[in-house]
């Protein structure tokens, strides 16, 4: 079963080699002469005036989190969609009850207006 | 799976089909006041206990891949919980909407709640019970934090959520190394793989280690106990008065199908657990309570030595001695919920006579609720003939049966140092010079429940046998 | 001892996991920590992968690098968390971490190392042919023997989503923002309308009067 993946594993190590590879070479290759005023922040000549790290809105994060939920669930339909033909009613049953549970709240979502950006 | 069955978790889908109602009727319904969600909620939570209750004294049936057990026990400690928790809807009421977070989410989020309850004193497989947990554990962080404006509350939740995750961590790895020993997950097969002594008996037992860490965390054993103060204190009180008494019933439901069920042959490891458990959490229980002047406090340490005298009960390891534990876990419920209750009922908006000197005086100035105080305190101090003192008898009785007559007169010590404490509460209330007037939330529903709730404590003391019988036929 | 070319891969995969967990401990950044966490479950579903289970190691890089992380970077982004408050004392509690998680290290080898559960207790799985699918092993078990925490799993998820709006959405808000649209398609209906009026009568001079009073009253405060 594992040669079927062979070709991802190639894949990863040809893109680890590139990816490391070519910076390594920048690296060795090219010139490096840091010093204070190079290596420190600024903003058009300015220094810094802040970090650059600042508070998001927690809409960011509500937004993210209803994007894990439906990840899950269609997480959930992969190996249902490939076995489909052979559960039988019981097996559709299942899953549309899951889904009805999600669309449960799908509609508490929508209706509280947490999809909405304005 | 041709001929399925859907009675064997008809309660379960019913709880279920309430939950997604309240949280449509929520949003369809323009009533600020919410009434027709807390309307329905308590009329579908009837209905279940009503059906419940047409079939207690049932043949033990498992079903759905054997991932669910359907018996007396799990019937009566769904009786158990549903009241509970009806009753604690019955004091948030009018709580929440004095402290403005009166939304729809607090009926669906606590029907949830309810359901991951259900579940899980009906498990019979390692994946239904946490699940079951998980279920439980996710409702109550969001109720904690619910009232988002209260920096305590949130503080809570998130000290509750980050406990929970660390118990959720050890028990799912006991669990993993439990299912690596046995190869099983369904209780019954693991308990049947485990009788067989093999190589891996070592591991089994530093599985259950784990396990019983991550069960201690939950019911708030010491060394586990860190979060229970905290969170009493910090959650909105109707909140605290849902978390200190239903989970506890589902707690023991955990314990007897985890350990007893799953784990009986591992009887004597956990055991031991258990026993130092009890014993250091009656001792630190007892003795931090009598330090608290914040009532809330006072009541989470004094949770956490009635926890310890309620889990000696499974250190007698025989029928009588779960039998007893079950009677204990259900009147603490009882009792958990009269004294929080009666917090609830004490506040207004934006104040809690929450500390002790808050509640001086409270005799001269209105007689009828310090005696409900009275009884509650009493009650839980396990004097007669409240419903507190039965089943310490018994817990101590089946300690004494299974020759652990030390262990008894240790549990007595310290119910005497508890007592202490108990008695103080009444002191304030009935010798202290009042300071101030005493102002309850008005409304006529909670006055009942409460007045109800303090009197059961005392009639059910009076037929102590009503509720015991009932046990022992659960745990026969 | 002569290492298969599946050892090397677990071998390779597995290093790659423990440097980058001990760089999520170590690296002061905490976004550059999230992201070492990143690679840490790349390497993990690899090592699934080796184990045969391919669903759960595609699922692990789809729902934990696709969408956990993204959640993890928003918070770690929407705290702007203090990195030299954030060591403080962890210099101080290290030699009592090491101990511990090193007692901790030698239980584990010593419960579920080569002893227990090495190949002479238990026999190595046998490797399945190429048209071997895990999914639909577990797709006939989890649909019908384990619909029971199936669905309990999507209560949970439901659950989720109640708790998360619950707890930070705080109502639609409402800006007073323009909508080029709605200017552009507006007609003189909508602006304009006629009224016909009565001749003055003397009830609405007063009014008017009054309103004019009032208006002058204002801008003599104004001028104050």
């Amino acid at each position: 079963m594992l040669e079927n993946y062979l070709p991802i594993l190639v894949f990863i190590m040809l893109g680890l080699g590139l990816g490391v590879g070519l910076e390594l070479v920048g690296f060795i290759l090219g010139k490096n002469k840091p010093d204070d005023a190079k290596n420190s922040p600024f903003e058009c000549g300015f220094d810094a005036f802040e970090d650059s790290r600042s508070k998001f809105d927690v809409r960011f994060y509500l937004v993210a989190i209803l994007f894990i939920i439906f990840d899950l669930e269609i997480a959930f339909l992969f190996p249902w969609a490939v076995v489909f033909n052979e559960l039988g009613w019981f097996g559709v049953t299942t899953m549309a009850v899951f889904l009805a549970l999600l669309v449960v709240g799908f509609i508490y979502e929508w209706k509280k207006g947490a999809l909405e950006w304005e | 799976m041709n001929s399925f069955d859907i009675t064997p978790f008809l309660p379960e889908v019913l709880m279920l089909i309430l939950a997604c109602l309240v949280l449509m009727i929520d949003l369809y319904s323009n009533d600020r006041e919410k009434q027709l969600c807390y309307v329905t909620t308590q009329i579908g939570l009837v209905a279940i206990l009503v059906y419940l209750l047409g079939q207690v004294n049932i043949e033990p049936v498992v079903a759905y891949g054997g991932t669910f057990v359907k018996d007396s026990l799990s019937q009566l400690l769904k009786i158990g919980i549903i009241i509970i928790s009806g009753v604690s809807l019955v004091y948030a009421r009018v709580f929440i909407r004095g402290r403005r977070f009166l939304r729809g989410e607090y009926y669906s989020l606590t029907v949830f709640a309810v359901l991951g309850m259900m579940v899980m004193v009906s498990a019979n497989h390692m994946l239904s019970l946490y699940l079951g947990l998980e279920l439980l554990s996710l409702t109550l962080y969001a109720m904690i934090a619910m009232e988002r404006d209260n920096k305590l509350g949130v503080e809570a939740a998130i000290k509750y959520f980050v406990t929970g995750a660390i118990a959720s961590g050890f028990l799912l790895y006991g669990i993993s190394l439990l299912y690596g020993v046995t190869g099983h997950l369904q209780l019954d097969s693991m308990a049947k793989a485990l009788a067989v002594e093999g190589d891996f008996s070592l591991v089994a037992k530093f599985a259950v280690v784990f396990v019983v860490a991550g069960l201690a965390f939950k019911l708030g054993l010491v060394p586990f106990h860190m979060w229970l103060p905290d969170v009493y204190q910090g959650a909105p009180v109707s909140v605290t008065a849902l978390i200190a008494s239903a989970p506890k019933i589902a707690g023991f439901g955990f314990a007897i199908r985890l350990l007893v069920d799953g784990l009986e042959p591992l009887a004597i490891d956990w055991q031991q657990l258990l026993l130092v458990a009890g014993i250091v959490s009656i001792a630190l229980g007892n003795l931090v309570a009598i330090a608290q002047d914040n009532f809330k406090r006072l009541l989470a340490y004094s949770g956490i030595a009635h926890m310890g005298y309620f889990i000696l009960g499974f250190y007698a390891g025989d029928n009588g001695g779960y039998a007893a534990s079950m009677f204990y876990v259900l009147a603490y419920a009882l009792m958990a919920l009269a004294a929080f209750g009666l917090i609830v009922f004490m506040s207004r908006s934006g104040y809690e006579y929450e500390t002790l000197d808050d509640m001086r005086g409270l005799g001269r100035k209105n007689p009828w609720y310090a005696l409900m105080i009275t009884f509650v305190m009493v009650s839980m101090a396990g004097l007669p003939p409240f419903i507190g003192f039965w089943p310490k008898l018994e817990i101590f009785r089946s300690l004494v049966a299974s020759g652990y007559w030390q262990l008894a007169v240790y549990a007595i010590v310290f119910s005497v140092v508890g007592l202490y404490y108990y008695l103080r509460v009444i002191k304030v209330v009935y010798f202290d010079a009042p300071e101030q007037e005493f102002s309850f939330l008005p409304s006529r529903s909670i006055r009942f429940a409460i007045t109800f709730n303090c009197i059961s404590l005392l009639l059910l003391g009076l037929i102590p046998d009503s509720i015991y019988r009932y046990c022992l036929m659960a745990l026969s | 001892m002569e290492l298969t070319f599946q050892q090397l891969v677990f071998y390779g995969f597995s290093t790659l996991l423990l440097l980058s967990a001990l760089m999520v401990i170590l690296s002061r950044n905490s976004v550059k920590a999230v992201m070492f966490l990143v690679l840490c479950f790349v390497a993990t579903s690899g090592l699934w992968m080796l184990l045969q289970a391919e669903f759960l190691a595609v699922a692990l890089v789809l729902v934990y690098v696709g969408a956990v992380m993204v959640l993890f970077l928003f918070v770690v982004m929407m705290l702007d968390i203090d990195i030299a408050a954030r060591r403080h004392g962890f210099t101080k509690l290290l030699p009592l971490a090491l101990l511990v998680a090193i007692a901790f290290l030698f239980i584990l080898h010593w419960l579920v190392g080569d002893n227990h559960f090495g190949l002479e207790q238990m026999e190595a799985p046998s490797d399945h042919d190429a048209s071997y699918s895990n999914i639909r092993e577990l797709g006939k078990m989890l649909y019908t023997d384990y619909f029971y925490p199936f669905e309990l799993a999507a209560v949970i998820l439901l659950v989720a989503m109640v708790a998360a709006i619950s707890l930070t959405f705080r109502g639609k808000r409402s800006r007073k923002s323009q909508d080029i649209d709605k200017q552009v398609r507006v007609t003189k209906a909508d602006r304009l309308r006629v009224i016909k009026m009565e001749s003055s009568s003397s009830s609405q001079q007063t009014d008017s009067k009054s309103d004019e009073e009032s208006n002058e009253n204002k801008d003599k405060e104004q001028d104050k």
